[in-house]
């Protein structure tokens, strides 16, 4: 079973934000909408609180919640893994929006519809990264083929991410690792 | 000279792209009594036999082959006694089909000739052929098999245009999408284990086999970790007639599985919905029902979604909310367990577990009833609630079970 997803370097990511606007200027979003967020993260270490970015968006699950409970159908899974929206079919009831635990769909107040990251399909059909791997300058988020890499190493979850036992999602980090200059001892 | 020759009329049948039948006729007309070649769980793959002479078979000869037994499965020929369906007892010798692992058998009926050294001779000789053909034919399946899967997974992802073109596709691959279909997504209890990948491409055979016997044209395919089964009904069924129905259809396959397969499997099933195109709502819900039924690691377990009631709403909220709930509630028990090495939050999980009965649990926790029944009060002195009382069982079995469902502690 193929499936596309994200590979998600947190000891890399700098917290910069390119992805996050590259990804709002691909898709021409509104003020409101940010298909992928960069959040700070505070975990606790044996040496005191440390920190790292992480850069979420949809994360493809293998059981799509927001698939599950939209009543006009505009949710569909590709062979290749990716879940598509269709926003013309949309509208705007946000069951969608409530189901999802990585708040991945968002509503668009000005066309008073749903939609979420597509995983750039038209530029990975074209042959093209997707927009945000492509802004990352430090080679922190990668599109990877899950059914074809070697999962030793990396992570299924990290700190703060929503339990991903029933939506099981197509996202796998690096470890987060620890900064000196980031600890604060409390 | 014979053995040399079966070996090469077999090898000649299988470079003229004959199968599996004609190979066993080849090997009737040699060894002159009827022969059956099986999987590895003796599911009979072929039976030949000369012209006039039938037995009526299951899908499985009445033989068992457990995991752990296949390791002594090294090129020897074992003979013993069969019973057919219909009560008569038939001698037979068997040869395993073994590379690096166990494939098959080729099992000859001795209802004609005696056996002799000269047809073990000519068993050995003919199996390479045999397996050889036992696995292209495999890699036939496989291909057919792919094509179905791709095709099942447009159906259980919504990857279709309309209700029509889902059911022309699906008569296509000899599947009548025109009735209702029951959803049941199967997963093994053991998901880490070394062995997990190898059980479930046998669960996924051995299942499709059972419930064939039990069933009409179901169809078992696989995703990921998973298994899906779609059973057609021949109506729309409420769910107590839905439930009962599957009940006993998996209860059977289970029966079957367990005597060749030394690993146990859980059941989620979603809702029956009227047509085919509501499926991919089915599949996610039988999903979490599977996850959800697996509560205190409870396992061979059967969960429906339509009777999740309360959790199905619970399971999608803040994980923030749902441990203020939990901790609230349950942290007095575990501060008590933690600095007395105590066994109350286990004591509770195993109440629950067996409905409250004072006698099950006790004998389920080799404790006298008397000590469960101060552990008890001990849960009721700390948390300042009555177990007897509805409020404060529904509340305590909520916050456990969603305790063990995320695996705090």
């Amino acid at each position: 079973m193929r499936q596309v997803g994200f590979l998600v370097d947190v000891s890399r990511c700098l917290g910069c934000r390119a992805c996050e606007v590259a990804c709002k200027n691909y898709f021409g979003l509104g003020e409101t909408q940010r298909y992928r967020r960069v959040s700070e993260v505070e975990w606790q270490t044996e040496d005191g609180i440390g920190l790292f970015y992480l850069s979420l968006a949809c994360n493809h699950c293998e059981n799509p919640e927001c698939f599950r409970v939209c009543p006009n159908r505009t949710y569909r899974k590709r062979r290749d893994g990716i879940v598509v929206h269709d926003a013309g079919l949309c509208d705007g009831c946000c069951t969608c929006v409530k189901a999802c635990p990585y708040g991945a769909p968002q509503y668009d107040a000005d066309t008073g519809k749903v939609d979420k990251c597509d995983l750039c399909v038209s530029r990975l059909d074209a042959g093209l990264r997707p927009a945000c791997e492509e802004a990352c300058t430090n080679d922190a988020l990668k599109v990877i083929f899950l059914d074809r890499i070697d999962e030793t190493g990396l992570l299924k979850s990290v700190p703060t991410l929503p339990d991903i036992r029933i939506t099981r999602p197509s996202i796998r980090f690096n470890p987060p690792v620890v900064r000196k200059q980031w600890l604060s001892k409390k | 000279m014979a053995e040399y020759t079966l070996q090469t009329q077999l090898l000649e049948a299988i470079a003229c792209g004959r199968g599996m039948p004609s190979l066993a006729k080849i090997m009737v007309d040699f060894l002159g009594n009827p022969v059956i070649i099986t999987d590895q769980f003796f599911r009979i793959v072929v039976y030949q036999t000369k012209r006039g002479e039938n037995i009526h078979w299951d899908d499985f000869l009445p033989l068992s082959v457990t995991q752990r037994e296949s390791k002594r499965w090294e090129s020897k020929t074992e003979r013993g006694m069969l019973v057919t369906p219909d009560g008569k007892t038939v001698p037979y010798a068997s040869f395993p089909l073994v590379r690096s692992e166990l494939e098959g058998f080729i099992v000859l009926l001795l209802t004609e000739n005696a056996w002799s050294p000269a047809m073990a001779l000519m068993l050995e000789q003919g199996a390479l052929a045999v397996l050889v053909a036992l696995k292209q034919e495999r890699e036939i399946q496989r291909i057919h098999l792919k094509y179905k899967d791709e095709f099942i997974h447009d159906l259980l992802y919504n990857n279709f245009e309309n209700r029509e073109v889902l059911i022309q596709r699906g008569k296509t691959l000899g599947l009548d999408f025109s009735h209702p279909h029951a959803l049941a997504v199967v997963g093994i209890d053991d998901e880490e284990s070394p062995e997990a990948e190898k059980n479930l491409e046998q669960l996924k055979s051995l299942l499709h086999s059972s419930l064939r016997m039990h069933g009409d044209n179901p169809v078992v395919t696989r995703r990921g970790i998973y298994l899906i089964v779609l059973l057609p009904m021949a109506r729309q069924l409420t769910f107590p007639e839905l439930k009962r129905e599957l009940n006993s259809l998996f209860r059977l396959a289970k029966q079957n599985v367990y005597n060749r397969l030394k690993t146990s499997f859980s059941v989620g099933v979603g809702h029956l919905y009227p047509a085919a195109d509501e499926l991919f709502r089915s599949y996610q819900e039988a999903k979490t029902a599977l996850e959800l039924g697996r509560f205190f690691n409870k396992s061979d377990e059967m969960t429906y979604f339509d009777e999740l009631g309360v959790l199905s709403l619970i399971y999608k909220m803040g994980e923030l909310e749902l441990k203020a709930f939990c901790y609230s509630l349950l942290d007095p028990i575990l501060d008590y367990d933690r600095k007395n090495a105590g066994q109350l939050l286990e004591t509770l999980k195993i109440y629950f577990q067996c409905n409250a009965d004072l006698n099950t649990t006790a004998e389920k926790l080799y404790v006298h009833v008397n000590t469960l029944r101060y552990r008890l009060k001990k849960v009721e002195e700390l948390l300042g609630i009555d177990l007897n009382n509805l409020d404060g069982q529904l509340n305590l079995f909520t916050a456990l079970r969603i305790f063990s469902q995320k695996g705090w502690n």
